[in-house]
């Protein structure tokens, strides 16, 4: 076994990944806000406005990202949910469900600012565009995972069934992404790629990665503050646990 | 009067900064609930043992 599985496997310990935890979220948090601080000056101040859509394109610095983010955040909440379905690995199930909350934070965001840029760009703050719906579906799926986690008086048993539910519902994640292609939609399609070419000018570009940079940071903030939390309390009446608090 | 957009950018991030600043807070104050909860069974623990 090489170097690598050895480590991942001793973080499975619950007192290493407490500690461990512990020292990213002290480089995230300020990470975070230095970086969104950095992204929001550049694009709300610097970058120049859109030709066609004026000043309100500026909401893309905040929409965009956490679009991207709802997704990847049920892409890592599926790798968890496998690894504690499979290997029946506790932390794998405390790390996928606690990104759940933060994943439904982030499509909510999204459908709050796609639907306050969609007043002024096409003039409603709804549509039942393909995009737009498969979206919504993905919100009403993190909180049935929050749901499921919870119906249940035995908390693993509520686990299991919630990564099974995270398995069942990844089925959207292509939807939605490829929603712009497969359909006729309002949503324009495309516009970043990272194999393509992004028809967008740097300039709006870069404020763009930027913040999407502080959204990833903000997400192993918030993901690991939260599966730290989950860990203690379903660890605390052990020894590491009690050390932990007195620390 | 139909809103400017500079009202549709701000209300956009100002939603998105109290959603990310509540998520932020109600989490650190789990923890803290959680781990004066732990203290107080270790000193009920450490009270049954002197009695």
């Amino acid at each position: 076994m090489n170097k690598f599985w050895i480590w991942l496997n001793q973080l499975g310990s619950p007192p290493r990944f407490y500690a461990w935890s512990l020292r990213w979220i002290k480089v995230c948090a300020p990470l975070t806000l230095i970086v969104a601080a950095i992204g929001l000056y550049l694009g709300l101040l610097h970058a120049p406005a859109d030709y066609l859509q004026g000043e309100s394109y500026r909401i893309i610095y905040i929409h965009v990202p956490c679009a991207w983010m709802s997704l990847f955040c049920y892409g890592v909440m599926f790798v968890q949910a496998v690894g504690a379905l499979v290997w029946r690995i506790k932390l794998c199930e405390i790390l996928a469900l606690s990104a759940a909350p933060v994943g439904a934070i982030f499509t909510f965001i999204t459908l709050i600012t796609g639907s306050l840029w969609g007043k002024p760009t096409w003039g409603t703050y709804w549509t039942w565009d393909a995009r737009l719906t498969s979206e919504l579906i993905l919100l009403f799926i993190y909180f049935a995972i929050l749901a499921l986690n919870y119906a249940f008086v035995d908390r693993r048993q509520g686990a299991r069934a919630a990564c099974i539910l995270i398995l069942i519902g990844a089925v959207n994640l292509p939807i939605i992404h490829f929603s712009v292609t497969w359909w006729k939609t309002l949503h324009q399609g495309t516009t970043v790629s990272l194999m393509g070419n992004s028809h967008i000018d740097s300039s709006m570009l870069w404020p763009l990665l930027i913040m999407t940079l502080a959204s990833k940071t903000y997400f192993l903030w918030s993901w690991l503050a939260r599966a730290r939390v989950s860990m203690l309390d379903n660890e605390r009446t052990k020894d590491w646990a009690k050390a932990a608090v007195y620390a | 009067m139909n809103p400017s957009h500079w009202t549709y950018i701000s209300l956009s991030y100002v939603i998105a900064a109290v959603l990310v600043v509540l998520d932020i807070v109600f989490t650190r104050i789990r923890m803290k609930k959680l781990q004066r909860e732990i203290r107080a069974a270790g000193q009920r623990q450490k009270q049954a043992k002197i009695i």
